[in-house]
C-alpha cells in the first residue's frame, strides 16, 4: 500500500527536485531506501560540503515515519556523532508524525537544521554547549569537518 | 543453565523510535523538540529557516499561517496543530481550494479516492485511509493535522464541509469506529474491508475469524498465513500474504525482499530471541520480550551507554556474570535481594560498610576470615608466630586480620577500612579460585586445628561464590498421599483415601501420583467445588466405560470448567495420559485438538461486521475489486460465505438491506444483534479496548478471560433460553463457540435454524454442513455475547435499533 505513495513522492521529487538535494535509489528495486545528497546550505557552517544521507521508509509508510541519518560525518548538535549519524527530527517521532507529512518536508526540515541547529533539541550535548557558548569554536570545528569529510 | 546463560541475543533490539539514539539523549531532546520543532514544520513549505529557540505552539501556527496564503479559510472545527504543514502540501491539496483535485487521488495513499472521509477539521482522505487509521492503527487523529476526531463522515460528496452535515444526512453510523455514513453502500464498502477476507486474489471468501481463515487458505489454496503477521501487522485481512510453507520459513527468517519485485516490502524477517528460539513480529516485540523475560546487566549498560545490548537468559546467569565481572555483595540478604552488585571494589566496600555495619553479618565475617587466610600466603614466611597466635582463637583471628594483630579489640568497622585495598585484592582472588587456593594454603602452613577451623569457612565461602543454592535443597515434595483419593480410571471413583500400599509396583505408584495431580489440577480449576469435582470424576469414569464419547466428555468439561483454554488443555492432556486404552487417549486428544484448531486464540479482527450489507454477492464483488483482482469468482462461493458472514451481518442488523434484524431470528436473545456485529467485527476495532466489548468476538479465549467482566451466570439467562439442549452455560463463551463448532448441533435447538432463514440463508443451505456448523457457532457466540451484553445492563429487545444502540454503548466504553 505504501508503494504508490512512495513512488509518487519519488516521482514528484525527480520532476521538481529540491534545491541542492539529489535523490537516488541505491538499489533500484528498493523504494524504501533512498540516498540523498544534500549540499551544505549557503551561509551555514556546512556550506561547500556535500552530505550523504540515507532515508529509510518503513513498510507502513506513510502511517509510520521514515528515519533519516547522515552517512557523511558532520559536526552538528542534532546529529549523533557515531557511525549511525542519526538525526533528531521531532517531525519524525512516532507521536509527532503525520501521515500527510511528505518526504520533501522531511528533507527541507533536515536542511533547515543545517542552517539553524537546535541546541535545545540536541543529541550531542557537548556540541550543543559549544554551539551556544562558543560559536566561534563550533564553526571552526564544523568547517574543519566539512573539509575533512564532506568535500565535494 | 549457566551455559545457555552467557549467550547473547544476536539481534539486539532497541525500542524503536524515530531516532535510534541513546535513550537519554532522545529523551532529553524530546522535550525540547516539542517547542522547537513545530516552527520547522510550519515553515517547511516556505523554506526560510530562521528558527530561533522554541516558540510555543500557538505562535508556530501563526507563523505557518502567515507564511502561506490563507490556506485555511476552512475555519473548521479545530485545526490547531501543524497547520502550516499543509502549506507545502498545498500544491497537491489544500482543504478548500483544491478539493476537487484531491478528490481524485487520496493524499495519503496516492490511490484514487472511492469514498471521501471528512474529519471535523475538514481534511479529507479516502475512506480506506481513514478506516485504516481508525480500525487498524486505532488512532482517531486526522491524517493531515493530527486533530482528534470522535467522528468522521464517509461520503461521496466531494465539496460539502463537515459542519454542513446534519443528522439527517446520515443513513448509517458506526459508533465503534466513529464513522457516519451518508450512504448505505459506503457503509457496506467499509465493512467489507473489515471482514476476514481471504487474501487470495481470486477468492472472495470471507471467513468467520482467524482460525477459520487459516483453515480456509490451507484447505482451499494450500497456503499458509504468517501467524505473527496476522497477529500484529496492521493491514486489512485481504492485504496479508499467502505463503507456501517454505515461503513462510523464508519470510520469517529473511523477510520478503524480492529485489526487483514491484511489491517488495522491505521486510527483513521476524527477529528471533536467541534464548527462546521464538520469533517476534518486530524488534519492538522482541525488545519487550527480552526486557520482560531476560536480564540485562545494569552495570555494563551504564558503561556502554546502552549501545551494547547484551542479555542474560535469566537471573542466575546474570548473577554468574555479576560474580565474574563485577563486585557482588556476598551477604546472604543481599544475594536474596538480587542485583546488589557494584562496578568497583570501592563501591562494594562502601556498600558493605553502610549496610552491613559493625559489619559484618555472619556471611561477611566468614568472608573476611577467608580473606585473612589466603593472606597467609604472603605473610607466612615473615610472621609465623603471629599466625599461630591468631589461629588459636578464631574470633580473635577474624577481628584481628588487620595489619596489626596486637590491637586486639579493634572494632571490625574501624579495622576494615584500613585494609580495604588488601581486602579487595584478596577478595578478587578468592572469588576466582575460591576453594582450591585456600585449601592449598592451609595444607602447608596451618596447624591441624587451624585447618579444621578454616575449612568450613572456605567451603561456605565457596557456596557463596557459586550460586545461592537453596540451603537444604528439598526436593519438590510429592503430592501428599492422601490426595490420592480418586482413581479416575476406575469405573466407580472411589473416595477412599488410600495411602500407597507398600506392595504397589512403581508403575502403580506413578499412576496414582498422576491421578492425584489431575485431581489437584481439576480441583483448583473448579475452585474446590466438591459437587463439581464429583461431576468431573463421574464424567471421567463415564468416558472410561464408554458411556460418554470423547466429544461428550469435552462438552461436559466446557460446562464444568470456567477457565482459560490453556488450563483446560493442560488438564485434558494429563487426563489423556492416564488412559491406558490407546483409543480412549487418542480420542480425547483428538476432540481437544479439533476444538483448539478452530478456536485457537487469535487477536480478533475488527468489524468483519455486518458483512456486506447490500448483499453478499455485491460484497464479494467489491472484495475482489479491493484486491484489484480481475475475476469475480463464482457466486456460489460468495453466497455460501455470505451466509456465514451474513449470519453475523443480519445479526448486526447493520448492513442487511432487507433490514433483517437479528431479533427476527432470535427473538429470545436480546441484543444479539449488536453483539454479533462486534463479534464479527474484526477484533482490530475492539481489540485494543480493555473493556468487555473487546471480548466480543468469535474465538479468542484469552481475550475473553481478559474481559473479566464476563459473568457466566448472566449469560446463562439468554443462553439457556435459546439453546435448551446446551448444558447450563457456566463458562466463557469461547468455549461454547468451540464446542458447538466441533459438531453440528442443529438438533440442539430447533430455534437455531432461523439464522439460516435470513436473507442470505438460501445459499447457506446449499453450503451444507460446514456452513451450518458455522452458523451454529455464530449462534453460540451470540449467546455468550448476549449474556455479556445483558450483564452490562444493555438489555433490550434485540431489534436492529437496539442492537446498534447496545453496540454503541459498548464502544463508548471502548472510547475511554
Amino acid at each position: 500500500m505504501s508503494q504508490k505513495r512512495i513512488a509518487k513522492e519519488f516521482g514528484d521529487l525527480q520532476k521538481t527536485p529540491l534545491d541542492g538535494i539529489k535523490i537516488i535509489l541505491p538499489n533500484e528495486a528498493d523504494m524504501l531506501q533512498w540516498q540523498i545528497t544534500m549540499e551544505g546550505p549557503k551561509g551555514s557552517a556546512y556550506e561547500g560540503g556535500n552530505f550523504v544521507l540515507s532515508l529509510s521508509l518503513p513498510k507502513e509508510y506513510p502511517f509510520k515515519p521514515p528515519t533519516l541519518s547522515f552517512k557523511t560525518k558532520i559536526y552538528h548538535p542534532n546529529v549523533t556523532n557515531d557511525d549511525k549519524g542519526s538525526m533528531c527530527l521531532g517531525l519524525l517521532r512516532p507521536d509527532e508524525w503525520k501521515p500527510s507529512s511528505k518526504i520533501d518536508t522531511v528533507l527541507e526540515f533536515a536542511r533547515g537544521l543545517l542552517v539553524d541547529p537546535q541546541p535545545d533539541d540536541a543529541v550531542e550535548q557537548g556540541i550543543a554547549r559549544e554551539y551556544r557558548e562558543n560559536r566561534k569554536e563550533f564553526l571552526k570545528t564544523a568547517k574543519a569537518w566539512v573539509k575533512q569529510y564532506a568535500k565535494k | 543453565m549457566a551455559s545457555a546463560a552467557s549467550t547473547t541475543v544476536p539481534t539486539a533490539p532497541a525500542p524503536s523510535s524515530a531516532q535510534p539514539n541513546t535513550p537519554n539523549q532522545s529523551r532529553g531532546g524530546r522535550s525540547g523538540a516539542r517547542g522547537g520543532q513545530v516552527p520547522f514544520i510550519s515553515r517547511a513549505g516556505a523554506f526560510s529557516f530562521t528558527l530561533t529557540s522554541s516558540p510555543p505552539r500557538p505562535p508556530a501556527d501563526d507563523l505557518g499561517g502567515g507564511g502561506v496564503s490563507g490556506h485555511r479559510s476552512t475555519g473548521g472545527a479545530a485545526p490547531t496543530v501543524g497547520e502550516g504543514e499543509e502549506l507545502h502540501k498545498g500544491k497537491v491539496q489544500a482543504p478548500d481550494e483544491d478539493e476537487d483535485v484531491e478528490a481524485d487521488v487520496c493524499f495519503i495513499c496516492a490511490s484514487p479516492v472511492v469514498h471521501n472521509s471528512i474529519a471535523p477539521c475538514n481534511h479529507r482522505t479516502c475512506h480506506i485511509c481513514a478506516l485504516r487509521l481508525r480500525a487498524l492503527y486505532k488512532t482517531r487523529a486526522c491524517a493531515h493535522c493530527r486533530t482528534e476526531a470522535k467522528d468522521v463522515v464517509f461520503t461521496d460528496n466531494t465539496t460539502k464541509r463537515f459542519e454542513d452535515f446534519t443528522a439527517t444526512d446520515f443513513e448509517q453510523s458506526d459508533e465503534t469506529l466513529g464513522i457516519k455514513y451518508t450512504q448505505k453502500d459506503i457503509h457496506a464498502d467499509t465493512l467489507l474491508l473489515l471482514r476476514y477476507n481471504c487474501p487470495d486474489h481470486d477468492c472472495d471468501v470471507a471467513c468467520w475469524g482467524w482460525p477459520d481463515l487459516h483453515r480456509h487458505v490451507k484447505s482451499v489454496h494450500h497456503k499458509v498465513l504468517c501467524d505473527l503477521c496476522t497477529r500484529n501487522k496492521k493491514v486489512f485481512t485481504h492485504e496479508h500474504e499467502l505463503f507456501t510453507p517454505q515461503e513462510l520459513r523464508k519470510h520469517e527468517k529473511f523477510g520478503d525482499d524480492h529485489p526487483g519485485a514491484v511489491d517488495q516490502s522491505g521486510f527483513k524477517g521476524h527477529p528471533e530471541c536467541g534464548f527462546c528460539r521464538q520469533r517476534f513480529y518486530g524488534d519492538d516485540e522482541l525488545y519487550v520480550h527480552c526486557r520482560d523475560k531476560h536480564e540485562r546487566c545494569h552495570i555494563c549498560d551504564r558503561r556502554s551507554g546502552g549501545s551494547k545490548q547484551q542479555y542474560y537468559v535469566d537471573y542466575n546467569s546474570l548473577e554468574q556474570h555479576f560474580r565474574s565481572d563485577h563486585f557482588m555483595c556476598a551477604d546472604q540478604e543481599c544475594l536474596e535481594k538480587k542485583f546488589v552488585v557494584f562496578g568497583s571494589e570501592m563501591d562494594l566496600k562502601a556498600h558493605q560498610l553502610e549496610n552491613h555495619p559493625n559489619g559484618l553479618t555472619k556471611d561477611a565475617r566468614r568472608d573476611a576470615r577467608r580473606v585473612d587466610i589466603s593472606a597467609f600466603d604472603y605473610r607466612a614466611p615473615h610472621q609465623e608466630p603471629r599466625r599461630g597466635r591468631g589461629g588459636g582463637e578464631r574470633e580473635g583471628r577474624g577481628r584481628g586480620r588487620g595489619r596489626d594483630p596486637n590491637t586486639e579489640a579493634l572494632p571490625p568497622s574501624a579495622a576494615q577500612p584500613m585494609r580495604r585495598d588488601e581486602l579487595a585484592y584478596h577478595r578478587q582472588q578468592a572469588i576466582q579460585n575460591a576453594q582450591s587456593a585456600t585449601a592449598r594454603t592451609f595444607g602447608g602452613q596451618l596447624t591441624s586445628t587451624d585447618a579444621y577451623a578454616a575449612r568450613p569457612t572456605s567451603s561456605s565461602r565457596q557456596e557463596t561464590t557459586t550460586a545461592p543454592r537453596s540451603q537444604t535443597s528439598t526436593n519438590p515434595s510429592f503430592p501428599a498421599i492422601d490426595h490420592l483419593d480418586l482413581n479416575p480410571s476406575s469405573t466407580s471413583p472411589s473416595n477412599a483415601p488410600s495411602a500407597i500400599p507398600a506392595n504397589q509396583t512403581p508403575q502403580q505408584q506413578a499412576r496414582q501420583l498422576q491421578h492425584a495431580a489431575i485431581i489437584d489440577r481439576a480441583s483448583t480449576l473448579l475452585h474446590n467445588d466438591v459437587s463439581k469435582i464429583t461431576i468431573f470424576r463421574d464424567a471421567v469414569s463415564a468416558y472410561r466405560t464408554s458411556s460418554l464419547t470423547a466429544q461428550q466428555l469435552l462438552d461436559r468439561f466446557f460446562t464444568l470448567f470456567d477457565c482459560s483454554s490453556t488450563d483446560l488443555g493442560k488438564l485434558i492432556k494429563e487426563l489423556a495420559d492416564i488412559y491406558e486404552n490407546e483409543a480412549k487417549r487418542n480420542g480425547l486428544l483428538k476432540v481437544w485438538n479439533d476444538w483448539r484448531a478452530i478456536n485457537e486464540d487469535y487477536p480478533s479482527l475488527p468489524a468483519g461486521t455486518s458483512s456486506a450489507s447490500a448483499g453478499s454477492v455485491g460484497g464479494g464483488h467489491r472484495v475482489l475489486k479491493l484486491k484489484s483482482s480481475t475475476a469475480q469468482s463464482s457466486r456460489s462461493a460468495v453466497s455460501r460465505q455470505g451466509s456465514w458472514g451474513n449470519a453475523s451481518s443480519s445479526a448486526t442488523g447493520g448492513g442487511a438491506p432487507s433490514s433483517t434484524s437479528s431479533s427476527n431470528h432470535f427473538p429470545a436473545i436480546s441484543n444479539t444483534g449488536s453483539i454479533a456485529r462486534i463479534g464479527t467485527t474484526t477484533p482490530w476495532v475492539t481489540g485494543a479496548a480493555s473493556s468487555s466489548a473487546s471480548s466480543a468476538r468469535a474465538s479468542p479465549a484469552p481475550a475473553r478471560a481478559a474481559a473479566g467482566a464476563y459473568k457466566p451466570t448472566t449469560s446463562t439467562a439468554g443462553a439457556v433460553d435459546m439453546f435448551p439442549a446446551l448444558p447450563a452455560a457456566k463458562k466463557p463463551n469461547t468455549l461454547m463457540a468451540g464446542k458447538t463448532r466441533g459438531t453440528v448441533r442443529w438438533d440442539d435447538g430447533g430455534r437455531n435454524t432461523p439464522p439460516v432463514g435470513n436473507p442470505w440463508a438460501p445459499p447457506s443451505a446449499a453450503g451444507g454442513g460446514e456452513s451450518t456448523a458455522l452458523a451454529d457457532e455464530a449462534a453460540a457466540g451470540w449467546e455468550g455475547e448476549g449474556g455479556e451484553m445483558a450483564e452490562a445492563g444493555k438489555g433490550a429487545a434485540g431489534g436492529r435499533r437496539k442492537g446498534s444502540r447496545g453496540r454503541s454503548r459498548c464502544c463508548i466504553s471502548l472510547d475511554e
